[in-house]
């Protein structure tokens, strides 16, 4: 079986590497972390901009321009947009077999579906994690570039550790998109559900149950919800665990023992 | 049945049944066949020749009955024995973005191939030297054929099943790929199971065929022996065939009229000695000046037998 993974992982790499979907969320990534680092610009040196919706916007933010806010905006950042991305990766890795109709190429080989359907989940942890390493990266080069004040390694090392675990949480979130791309058969059940999740985040964490809900959980981790309800405890954890392996479970069960068209 | 009572056909199928909610897919096939065979699956489009491929290959649970390739018990999600097996389903898909080369390396490693040049092999065997470094999805469909019949071909496998392999080939390609088909089963004994909606083409490389439509296996026929199945008749053009007609029936021999302006005589003792007609005809006064013994034709063959069902 680990041999299989193994195996399937390469497969599953060289795929991505080869995608232009690859290049897509890295440009991505790239992109949204510059323009964090723009706003942040913007809010130092407001007088650059023209007067206009963006210059009312800056003069309004009620966020220092310095490390400490810049970090707390990156985690949030990384809490809302990293459901969606790691949403659309994951859409894609399942989803492709469907739309090109190359599944049915896998399906009767000597690897077994479990071990392709588990390679297919960590080469899709390998991608998110990429992006979150692309995103750091880019986030910290800009604020650097900027020249935010209020610098302290010990703020880094502590930014660097939340935000991996709010990586890790969201990777939790995954497989059961997993799922709906297999039974959906493609990239729209699952981007649709994707965006379900994200809209019930948002209003499971503005009622108060964010911290049941496992879409809530990342955001309210990186404290991008506040609020009454908004504390995480152990049921929390176990929720997003479970939420996770029932969508590993169902995905397993999905590839084999369904029929294929 | 289980595993171990398979019959040691490479491949048989008891009472396989599949239904999509009222719709019969596939009816009680049972079908089997022998190692080095080439069974022809002949259906119209919807007949169920897929679904039968489907379920072969562990990608559809049937309803009921029963499906072993290579003696093994054919389960979704279970272990099959795949090593063993090469396959070829509907159209052939490949991953688009990566060039041909790469889709069949990807194929060699996930059949955990060790021969070193199985991808240089197979890329010679089916002439796709010019398209090795070409993505998938700039292929031609002819291209694209070939690709997923050296995905199939590429760990060299004792079975192949091959969902309408021909499906857009040239003339010239289809005549290939009949020939490495034939080569396969009569030098490696290598099984083929290969479905067609074509009888001509199918009777060229099959040794055995299987009539199926609306999901019943209808007929099987040995390709020897398809001739003795296919009626003959005599086709007869006089000046007048309407009297030559009435003359004939006179003489107790039905004459129908066809569509090109001829007489159709199925009368078997007719058809044989076609120079009594003549002369009967001749000394009647209607003197035919075209005669001819004909063969029906594959295609009327399979279309008479599927009509048949239709009444």
């Amino acid at each position: 079986m680990i041999k299989d993974i193994a195996v399937s992982l390469g497969i599953e790499i060289l795929k991505i590497r080869k995608s232009m979907i690859f290049r897509i969320t890295a440009g991505f990534s790239v992109f949204i972390s510059l323009i964090m680092g723009m706003f942040m610009y913007f809010i130092m040196h407001p007088d650059i901009l023209p007067p206009g919706l963006l210059k009312t916007k800056v003069n309004l933010a009620t966020v220092a321009a310095d490390w400490p806010s810049y970090f707390d905006f990156l985690l949030m950042l990384i809490s809302a947009i990293g459901i969606i991305l790691f949403g659309f990766i994951i859409s894609w890795i399942f989803g492709r077999e469907y739309a090109d109709k190359t599944i049915k190429d896998i399906l009767s080989l000597p690897a077994s579906r479990t071990a392709i359907v588990l390679s297919k989940l960590i080469a899709a942890a390998i991608w998110c994690m990429l992006c979150y390493v692309l995103i750091l990266l880019v986030s910290l080069g800009t604020g650097a570039l900027i020249d935010l004040p209020l610098w302290s390694t010990k703020l880094l090392l502590d930014f660097i550790r939340t935000s991996f675990i709010i990586t890790c949480l969201l990777l939790l979130l995954c497989p059961p998109t997993a799922y709906v791309a297999s039974t959906g058969r493609g990239y729209l059940a699952p981007i649709g559900f994707v965006i379900i999740c994200m809209g019930l985040a948002n209003l499971f964490g503005n009622i108060g149950l964010g911290a049941y809900f496992p879409w809530t959980i990342p955001m309210l981790y990186s404290n991008a919800i506040e609020g009454p309800g908004s504390e995480l405890s152990v049921v929390s954890y176990i929720i997003l665990s479970l939420t996770c392996l029932a969508g590993i479970t169902g995905t397993i069960v999905q590839w084999n023992y369904t029929d294929q068209h | 049945m289980t595993e171990k009572e398979s019959t040691g056909n490479v491949i048989e199928t008891t009472g396989l049944t599949k239904y999509y909610g009222k719709v019969k897919a596939v009816d009680n096939i049972s079908i089997s066949v022998k190692k080095g065979e080439i069974y022809g699956f002949l259906g119209l489009n919807g007949a169920g020749k897929t679904t039968t491929i489907r379920m072969l290959l562990g990608m559809v649970q049937p309803l009921s009955g029963k499906a072993f390739v290579a003696g093994k018990r054919i389960v979704p999600g279970k272990p099959g024995p795949w090593d063993k097996v090469g396959y070829l389903v509907e159209l052939p898909f490949s991953y688009p973005e990566l060039t041909v080369r790469e889709n069949l390396t990807a194929v060699s490693r996930l059949r955990r191939l060790t021969k070193k040049n199985a991808v240089s092999e197979i890329i010679s065997l089916l002439k796709l030297h010019a398209y090795e470094k070409v993505k998938a999805r700039h292929l031609s469909l002819g291209n694209s054929q070939r690709l997923g019949l050296a995905k199939a071909l590429i760990h060299q496998p004792e079975i192949l099943i091959l969902d309408e392999p021909a499906n857009g080939l040239d003339p010239a390609g289809i005549v290939e790929i009949r020939e490495l088909l034939k080569d396969y089963a009569e030098n490696r004994g290598v099984t083929v199971f290969v479905s067609s909606h074509n009888l001509s083409e199918i009777s060229k490389t099959a040794t055995r065929i299987g009539i199926i439509h609306s999901g019943f296996l209808v007929q099987e026929i040995d390709t020897d022996k398809l001739d003795s199945f296919l009626d003959t008749y005599l086709l007869i053009k006089t000046r007048n065939n309407s009297s030559a007609a009435s003359f004939l029936s006179g003489k107790g021999i039905i004459a129908g009229h066809t569509d090109d302006g001829s007489l159709r005589v199925t009368d078997p003792a007719a058809c044989e000695k076609p120079e009594q007609i003549n002369t009967l005809l001749v000394n009647a006064g209607f003197p035919p000046f075209y005669l001819k013994v004909q063969k029906e034709d594959l295609e009327s063959y399979f279309l008479k037998i599927i009509g048949s069902l239709e009444l």
